[in-house]
């Protein structure tokens, strides 16, 4: 064996001792805090082994969704955690569970090698779907094979999606709204010299970067997702720093950012009907430009959506961030 | 060997999980867990994409990518419940309920 695939190998070991230990850590220690970061470093890891098998697409979306965008996420109910608790109540305590430790372990065991055993006796030549999403993707005017999957082969996924997405968000903030919660962090009342300039610093670099995911997508690992996650990214930074004022009232520019990605794409599918038998088919003629204008609204969408995902968990009497969460004032 | 590493970490990742939902009581601690075993689940697939011989399936791809992006909706709603679970007994687990 040569020595480059003996090293592979044994990053690779590395990697995957280290992705179980990660989430041992996260779900057995002590101590929520601890368990968050073990989990964010977890979705770090995960990226990297995206990479390590050939889906360079989906680690950017990892390491900015679900390292990124969770672990804020996370952090955030670990403060509401600690600043909700009563007084008498114990720190985050864990009472026996209904399934006993020596059942549990031997029980979860079984499904994890069940399951990698069944996983493994699985053909790999692929079927049908492989061969011919392949063979399609190289002629196709989309040269990324996964955007194409997402906006063309399975549009209706990328659809629904986008109203999952959005039914999380509107339940989300019924049920922050129905309890009238206080917000957990007003806006900062103490200057903090260094956030403008940090945020001055970074914001272009953000926006360049992207923008440049979303054009990328089109021929190159990159897209809608990853762009909108790195949008939103921007985002939670403004509202961290105080920028977006939280306020009572729906704004007309929120609500039309968190919806104009899921409506052009309806429209979308409804308007194809006009030049093709079955909905979400594209047209002979500015496909192109029409996959482009509808990840637009996606990543608008997307990025609008986490950011008020964000807030809205956080102090939710929200109904809006004032300004763009794509991050212009 | 990559297939075969990937698939068993891929097993014990969702072993992990689904221990962590049986054994922790405490919610969020819960929802760590049940967006661990989704990652196993993620993993998976990624390590069939990976095997199929015509290089990399962009199918199961486009799906993960999409399955990643529910993940962190459906935790964002997930910590809204908790949060109003709190609010509404005080509690931050649901005394060995499986409510989650």
């Amino acid at each position: 064996m040569p020595v480059s695939d003996l090293l592979a190998s044994g990053f690779d070991v590395l990697l995957c001792i280290g992705l179980l230990w990660l989430a041992w850590q996260a779900i057995t220690g002590t101590g929520l805090f601890r368990s968050v970061v073990m989990f964010m470093v977890f979705g770090l890891m995960m990226a990297v082994t995206w990479a390590r098998l050939g889906s360079p697409d989906l680690a950017l979306a990892e390491a900015a969704i679900g390292a990124g965008i969770t672990g804020a996420l996370l952090l955030n109910a670990c403060r509401a955690a600690v600043s909700e608790m009563r007084s008498d109540e114990q720190p985050l305590r864990d009472r026996p569970s209904g399934v006993p430790k020596w059942l549990a372990l031997p029980l979860s065991l079984a499904a994890g090698v069940g399951l990698a055993w069944l996983m493994h006796s699985i053909p790999r030549d692929g079927g049908p779907t492989p061969e011919a999403a392949i063979k399609a993707a190289e002629t196709h005017f989309l040269d990324n094979p996964i955007t194409s999957v997402l906006l063309d082969f399975r549009a209706i996924d990328t659809l629904l999606e986008m109203a999952v997405l959005l039914l999380a968000l509107v339940g989300a903030r019924v049920l922050l709204d129905q309890r009238r919660l206080p917000a957990l962090y007003p806006v900062p009342d103490h200057p903090m010299p260094m956030l403008p300039s940090l945020l001055a610093m970074i914001t272009p670099v953000l926006l360049l970067t992207g923008l440049y995911l979303f054009w990328a997508g089109s021929h190159a690992p990159g897209g809608a997702f990853q762009a909108g996650a790195l949008l939103g990214a921007l985002g939670v930074m403004y509202q961290l720093a105080g920028r977006f004022t939280p306020t009572h009232e729906p704004g007309t520019v929120n609500a039309l950012l968190i919806t104009v990605g899921l409506g052009l794409f309806s429209l979308f599918a409804c308007l194809s009907l006009l030049w093709a038998p079955a909905p979400l088919s594209h047209p002979e003629q500015g496909a192109y430009a029409l996959v482009l204008l509808i990840e637009f609204a996606l990543m608008l969408s997307i990025a609008a959506t986490l950011v008020l995902l964000f807030v809205g968990s956080r102090s939710l009497q929200l109904r809006r961030s004032t300004n763009h969460p794509g991050g212009r004032q | 060997m990559t297939g075969w590493l990937f698939s068993v970490t891929a097993g014990l990742l969702f072993a992990i999980g689904l221990y962590g939902v049986l054994i922790r009581t405490e919610l969020v601690r819960r929802l760590l867990a049940a967006n661990v075993m989704a990652t196993a689940v993620f993993l998976f697939l990624i390590v069939v994409a990976a095997e199929t011989p015509d290089g990399p399936d962009p199918v199961p791809q486009a799906m993960v990518l999409t399955g990643i992006v529910i993940a962190v909706s459906l935790t964002a709603f997930a910590l809204a419940l908790i949060r109003h679970f709190r609010a509404v007994t005080g509690e931050s687990d649901p005394e060995g309920g499986d409510d989650d």
